[in-house]
């Protein structure tokens, strides 16, 4: 019985000593291209040997966490358009790109069409339709036989789209956005207007990233396996 | 000091990029056509405000806007701008009228200028130099005028606001009748008046000039109102 108090005694300091001993260290990082603090490194796992043992062998190991980056422009945020006679229009684009070394994810709200800045009692229509569409060249939206849908601006809203992981979003995915207008004789003369948001969501992103601000979270080596 | 001026200058810098312009290729809808016409004059587009991020933050939150200017465009017709009367003897006399379209998306204001008598186009002759001149305006092309429907042409002189509206959006007819009262004192001879009617635009756009072009530099027309 004394035998075996003293063997698990034992066995529990060695582990609390182990333990102790592979507490994750964090090394200064340097870098020969790029900003080193955009890198952390911890090292971990020691072991060691003591005896006349002939051969020993240990393994050594390299892990990378990579988080999701981004890296994303737009051309313009906004489209004023100056309009001197009622017609149906599009505008030639604004460029959009991005560039991320994994899935990205895109929705759109609160994009609606575009309304008198005075007030609906103001305008005999107060209403101007819009439409949104996507597309590298003039022919992936030009109607009739465009490929590429123009969605009307409320329906815009319901769209959820990805781009997926590709060596082609690693490098820079562009797109351009184009608008059109539909201006009826009912349009009073004035200003009509409407404001939508994109959100760009990274769907990958690494757990010790902290979501709101892209920063580290402060207990980083609690990510050290 | 320096770092002050290092600071406004990125400040400005930041300024200038939020707030670039650039004008971009407009398509019109041709519907004679069925095709799209490129630049066709009457709208244009310009993007402005762009924006980016580089970082590892999982949402990103970017507004588009749209806005559209309209301006105020007027389309209008007259279908004669001059009666002739050939008069062989004295009488009161009224003609069947003339047509005028109106269509706006703002208010016009129509102001009537010169408008008198006929008067005798020789200085100086004439018995009686003057032929009464009255004028009739309808909206309705089935209306004959009464007698006592008439306005005596310097009367007619003045503005009236066409508001804007539905009608007007969709244009407005008004037929105009011509009086004249010929009498035995008016010699023998040609009686003319030319009066001016003056249509103006009351909600026109800054950004339009005077003759209805665009003015220059249109950027200076685009604001960062979201």
């Amino acid at each position: 019985m004394k035998k075996f108090t003293l063997i698990t005694l034992i066995a529990i300091l060695g582990s609390m000593l182990f333990a102790l001993v592979d507490d994750p260290i964090e090394k200064k990082v340097l870098a020969y291209e790029g900003d080193p603090a955009n890198a952390r490194a911890f090292y971990s796992a020691p072991t060691g040997g003591s005896c006349n043992k002939a051969v020993w062998a240990f393994d050594i190991k390299v892990e990378a966490q990579i988080a999701q980056w981004i890296s994303w422009s737009i051309g313009g945020t906004k489209w004023t358009w100056f309009v001197r006679k009622p017609g149906e229009y599009f505008a030639d684009c604004i460029e959009f790109s991005v560039k991320s070394n994994s899935d990205v994810g895109f929705t759109f709200s609160e994009f609606h069409d575009l309304e008198y800045t005075l007030g609906a009692t103001a305008s005999v229509n107060p209403i101007i339709p819009v439409w949104y569409n996507f597309g590298s060249i003039l022919t992936d939206v030009l109607p009739p036989n465009n490929p590429n849908p123009w969605f009307p601006a409320e329906e815009l809203n319901s769209v959820k789209t990805y781009i997926e992981d590709s060596e082609m979003l690693h490098n820079g995915w562009v797109t351009k956005l184009w608008t059109r207008i539909k201006v009826v004789e009912c349009n009073s003369a004035s200003t009509y207007r409407a404001t939508g948001n994109v959100t760009i969501t990274l769907l990958n992103q690494k757990p010790w990233i902290i979501p709101e601000t892209g920063e580290y979270v402060p207990d980083l080596k609690a990510h050290v396996k | 000091m320096k770092r002050t001026m290092i600071l406004l200058l990125f400040l400005l810098v930041t300024l200038a990029i939020s707030f670039a312009q650039s004008e971009v290729d407009v398509w019109q809808f041709n519907p004679e056509t069925g095709e799209w016409d490129m630049n066709a004059g009457n709208a244009r587009a310009l993007t402005s405000m762009p924006t980016q991020g580089s970082c590892n933050k999982v949402n990103w939150e970017i507004l588009i806007t749209t806005e559209a200017q309209i301006a105020q465009w007027c389309k209008w017709e007259i279908n004669g701008t001059k009666w002739t009367w050939f008069v062989r003897k004295p009488g009161d006399y009224y003609t069947n009228s003339v047509y005028f379209f109106l269509q706006s998306n703002g208010d016009v204001v129509l102001s009537a200028t010169g408008f008198s008598d006929l008067e005798y186009y020789i200085p100086d002759q004439g018995v009686n130099r003057f032929i009464e001149t009255y004028w009739f305006v309808t909206p309705d092309p089935g209306v004959v005028p009464g007698i006592d429907d008439w306005t005596r042409a310097e009367e007619v002189n003045g503005s009236i606001l066409v508001e804007d509206s539905l009608a007007l959006h969709e244009g407005l007819r008004a037929y105009l009748w011509n009086r004249i009262k010929v009498v035995e004192c008016n010699s023998a001879c040609i009686y003319r008046d030319s009066g001016t009617i003056t249509i103006t635009l009351k909600n026109q756009k800054p950004w339009i000039t005077d003759d209805g072009d665009y003015v220059e530099p249109l950027t200076q027309f685009v604001t960062t109102l979201r």
